[in-house]
């Protein structure tokens, strides 16, 4: 599948770099459009690990929300569903936030019974947490703007 | 004038018609070399020098409007930011002069505040610039003898309580409230991370210390240089009163460590011991501790609104997940 997506959002920044941006005289569309291509560049990138990330990601939720459940009994639905395909993208992705939400939830309950069954997975949660921001494979830290000309407060 | 006013010549207009209206006494008004800058991640900054004449003279003064934005990262009040300006008026603080408030956006289609114009670099990493290492310190010390000026500031004397409010007994508690609350304006999905900041913050609430004003958002890019000179102290919309220890808990954030710190010279003990010499505080780690993984969630949040109006086509500018936040907040929390 040529061009393939890494080709094709190189090519757009490419085209966006080269044609577009040396026409863009103004400070603050100049900076937008850099941006732009940051992101972009940020997505040629980090695309072909999303559904690795998201698969990892899942696993990884499922089994800690497991372990609590069988603790105290909280019920949520760890399992994958039977219609779920493991290459599909949209599917791992709301399965992402399903997982996601229950952790949270789960996270924010003070009641003691759900903490004390928590207590022994804390590390963990915490762990794969860490882990999880290292991996996303999408990132993009903005830039500080270097020097600003006087006129510009 | 219509909600929204976008294009420069019709912000032109519009900024005529208001400026005419607060100061009918100028005669041939008009405006110059209005633009949008870079500058300004939160609202609308537009430059511009207004002309007039009065007395059979002739005037010009450099300006400035900031305006908010149709969303934005922060959600503040220029009606706010405008009191507090004019509060640290005359005081040791080098804020600018603020002339006019278009409270509602009536004239200027949304929330706006126009105020001077000052001459002045801004440069967000300058403490790690090019710059000679001394003169970087020199800097650095100056930067934070700056922060001991605003949190000396008179803030009873000069009415900012009833700007501001007073931030409660636990000023820690309100201002995680405060943030908890952007957090679920904006959160676009759940963040089992933020969950367990808030948990761990809640858990490990810093006991009060002194009240003073408090900037918010304290750094090397909201102010202005000349030379070695700290000319302004800009962007007030998130100041507030509360503990001393938020704004340092602010500037020791890892995450921000190019802005602030200077590697092997200017770290975080260095800070602490110039501040409390400056200030005469003794500085609590525990606290100092609680309010740096404050300042980790706060940031997270604000990036996450960021993301909102992003996704909601607001915003013009890319945000994405703050991961690099999130691991720095985590790895704080762990080794509690």
């Amino acid at each position: 599948m040529r061009p393939d997506v890494s080709e094709l959002i190189g090519s757009l920044c490419r085209i966006l770099e080269d044609v577009v941006a040396p026409e863009v005289a103004q400070d603050y569309p100049r900076e937008v459009l850099h941006g732009v291509v940051s992101t972009l560049r940020a997505v040629q990138e980090g695309w072909p690990r999303v559904l690795p990330f998201l698969a990892w990601d899942n696993q990884g939720m499922a089994e800690l929300l497991r372990r609590v459940q069988g603790s105290d009994g909280t019920t949520v639905d760890t399992t994958a569903g039977p219609t779920d395909d493991p290459t599909d993208v949209i599917a791992a992705q709301a399965r992402n936030q399903t997982l996601r939400a229950a952790l949270a939830t789960l996270l924010a309950d003070d009641d003691p019974a759900v903490r004390a069954a928590r207590a022994p997975v804390d590390d963990d949660i915490l762990r794969h947490l860490e882990e999880r921001a290292r991996r996303t494979p999408i990132r993009h830290i903005p830039e500080m703007p270097r020097v600003t000309p006087p006129a510009e407060t | 004038m219509p909600a929204g006013v976008a294009a420069p010549e019709r912000l032109e207009e519009a900024l005529l018609a208001f400026l005419q209206a607060q100061r009918p006494e100028m005669q041939n008004l008009a405006l110059h070399g209005l633009r949008r800058t870079s500058a300004g991640k939160s609202r609308e900054n537009w430059v511009f020098d207004a002309c007039w004449r009065h007395d059979g003279a002739n005037h010009r003064r450099a300006l400035i409007l900031r305006r908010d934005p149709s969303d934005s990262v922060l959600r503040t009040e220029r009606r706010i930011e405008y009191g507090v300006l004019k509060a640290l008026e005359g005081s040791a603080v080098p804020a600018p002069a603020v002339h006019f408030l278009d409270e509602g956006g009536a004239w200027l289609g949304r929330p706006s505040l126009i105020m001077e114009r000052i001459e002045g670099q801004c440069e967000w990493e300058v403490l790690n610039s090019t710059r000679p290492l001394d003169d970087r310190l020199d800097l650095a010390g100056r930067f934070l003898a700056l922060l001991a000026d605003v949190h000396a500031t008179d803030w009873q004397a000069r009415g900012l309580d009833r700007v501001l409010g007073m931030p409660g007994p636990q000023p820690g508690l309100t201002e995680l409230r405060q943030w908890e609350a952007e957090l679920r304006r904006a959160q676009l999905e759940a963040f089992p991370e933020l969950e367990l900041a808030i948990d761990w913050l809640r858990r490990h609430c810093a006991t009060r210390g002194d009240t003073v004003l408090v900037h918010g958002d304290f750094k090397p890019g909201n102010a202005l240089l000349r030379g070695q000179q700290i000319v302004a102290l800009l962007d007030w919309e998130t100041a507030h009163l509360g503990d001393p220890l938020e704004d340092l808990g602010w500037i020791l954030n890892p995450t921000r460590a190019r802005e602030h710190q200077i590697r092997g010279h200017w770290e975080q003990a260095q800070i602490i011991a110039e501040y409390e010499r400056l200030t005469g505080r003794s500085v609590d780690p525990a606290a100092l501790k609680w309010w740096i993984v404050f300042a980790n969630f706060k940031l997270a949040v604000i990036v996450l609104t960021g993301v909102k109006a992003f996704v909601e086509g607001q915003l013009d500018r890319t945000y994405l997940s703050p991961t690099w936040i999130i691991r720095s907040l985590l790895r704080l929390m762990r080794n509690d």
